[in-house]
């Protein structure tokens, strides 16, 4: 295996851990995240991935 | 959209060149993804109650089962797959969701019975093709979802 590539295996998971930590600061100024709306982020989750089964399935009869 | 399979398909015919060390990568890193993130939007999540909780642990879980639907599709465009492998995922993968939409609880069995199930049923032919992205998916549920 290309060296390069063995050096990129290695150091992504550091990468997107540190990228991951990036992303995950919450906002102080922001009040936290309620049960209803993550239940609703769920529920809009659901929804929009079963949207893309059935127009791909309706499209591939 | 069309960019985002593309990566897919990168990523899938990366993992299949590489074997065993990308994929090991690859399951890590969406097991460590799959933990629920510490903000949304910004917004903390720290306050939340057992219901917030498993409702975004199943958007993390989604997020992992569309990994394999994705690559079905993009696969089955890019005359990688036939079509027929492609609907028995993605058809698999619209079972999955409605069992998880329609269960109050205990969906964990049966949607890890529903992905065991799936790999019988994908041709001889593409196994090799989606098999790593469904044990990865069964690792994920296993290890999140108690």
């Amino acid at each position: 295996m290309n060296p390069l590539i063995t050096v990129a295996l290695q150091q992504l998971p550091a990468v997107i851990a540190a990228i991951q930590a990036h992303r995950a600061q919450a906002n102080p100024d922001l009040p936290p995240l309620t049960d209803a709306e993550a239940i609703a982020i769920c529920r809009q989750a659901l929804d929009s991935t079963e949207a893309k089964d059935d127009l791909w399935l309706a499209t591939h009869p | 959209m069309r960019q985002q399979l593309r990566s897919l398909y990168l990523a899938h015919i990366l993992t299949m060149t590489l074997g065993g060390v990308c994929l090991g990568v690859a399951m890590a890193t969406t097991v460590a993804s799959c933990a629920i993130p510490a903000s949304i939007a910004g917004r903390s999540t720290a306050q939340l109650t057992a219901p917030g909780v498993q409702a975004l642990h199943i958007v993390e879980v989604v997020k992992t089962l569309d990994i394999i639907r994705d690559a079905a599709i993009y696969a089955e465009v890019a005359k990688v797959t036939p079509t027929t492998t492609a609907r028995i995922i993605v058809t698999a993968h619209k079972s999955i969701i409605e069992v998880v939409r329609e269960a109050t609880g205990g969906w964990k069995a049966t949607v890890l019975e529903i992905l065991t199930q799936l790999k019988q049923h994908i041709p001889e032919a593409d196994r090799a093709h989606f098999v790593p992205y469904i044990d990865a998916a069964i690792s994920v549920i296993k290890a999140v979802i108690q």
